[in-house]
């Protein structure tokens, strides 16, 4: 026979609360170690020239969410007493890369690439849409960006907006 | 101004050297400023160029460059390589005078 349990509040033996409902169905997680935060998702709003054959930093500035605060100039830094594993997704879309050319987009962590992905162009003068993903596991201070790279021959422009150029992250739960 | 990457590959050149930029020379922008710079290079037997080396191919990486964007518009003009090669089949004289009209309407510096 199956049972039901009420509680609106579920704390440890200490009394700290770490799951509560208002009654209403409004739950608030109580405890960090189990909300996939610090969470960020930013997009690129400007055009970037992307020199040839030269890893370049992309500088995602529109914030579409952020609820740490760690996230400028392009770079996610681990904040005080947040360390611990991390999924992270970039994408960016670059113009102008002919057959047989490519676009690198990979994952740093501070100055170092972590994850590369590679995406050829199928045919002339086409838009390449490049994305890469990542589960890094994170000191505090640590510092997370996208870099891209091209060999088109010149240098080419970042193009697109929310839709094609974001840089996402967040802590995984028990990882 | 040319790009870094054109200068190196013209500093290798000129040193009977290659450049893959995707092993023994990579270049880096941390989009801070400062532009861009050689974050690693194993060219073997060939030391990495100083400032002023790399400063020295200025003239050259925008001569370079222009030739650069000439032959990506001649390339385009010539077509699919399988339609030129139709085009041979059928009448080469005309293919000959079509591929001449785009290297004299595209000249290189």
């Amino acid at each position: 026979m199956a049972s039901i349990i009420r509680v609106d509040d579920l704390q440890d033996s200490g009394g700290n609360s770490y799951i509560s409902s208002n009654g209403s169905g409004t739950v608030t997680v109580g405890n960090s170690a189990l909300k996939n935060t610090p969470s960020f998702n930013y997009s690129l709003s400007t055009v970037q020239s992307i020199p040839n054959t030269t890893y370049t930093k992309i500088v995602y500035a529109t914030s579409i969410w952020d609820t740490d605060s760690a996230f400028s100039s392009g770079t996610f830094t681990v904040p005080t007493g947040k360390a611990g594993k991390y999924y992270f997704q970039g994408a960016v879309e670059i113009g102008g890369i002919d057959d047989a050319e490519f676009v690198n987009i990979s994952i740093y962590k501070d100055s170092t690439a972590q994850e590369v992905a590679r995406w050829y162009s199928p045919s002339s003068d086409d838009d390449i849409r490049a994305k890469v993903s990542t589960v890094l596991d994170l000191s505090v201070g640590d510092t997370v960006s996208i870099y891209v790279y091209h060999n088109e021959g010149g240098a080419r422009d970042t193009k697109g907006g929310a839709e094609s150029a974001k840089f996402m992250g967040y802590k995984l739960i028990g990882a | 101004m040319a790009q870094l990457s054109t200068k190196i590959k013209l500093y290798c050149e000129a040193n009977s050297k290659v450049a893959d930029f995707s092993n023994n020379v990579i270049l880096q922008d941390d989009s801070d400023g400062k532009g861009a710079y050689i974050k690693t290079w194993s060219v073997d037997g060939l030391t990495k160029p100083t400032d002023s080396q790399i400063a020295s191919y200025e003239t050259a990486g925008n001569t370079e460059e222009s030739n650069n964007s000439v032959r990506a518009t001649r390339k385009s003009a010539y077509g699919d390589i399988g339609d030129q090669l139709d085009e041979i089949y059928k009448d080469i004289d005309a293919w000959k005078a079509r591929i001449k009209k785009i290297k004299d309407d595209n000249p290189k510096a």
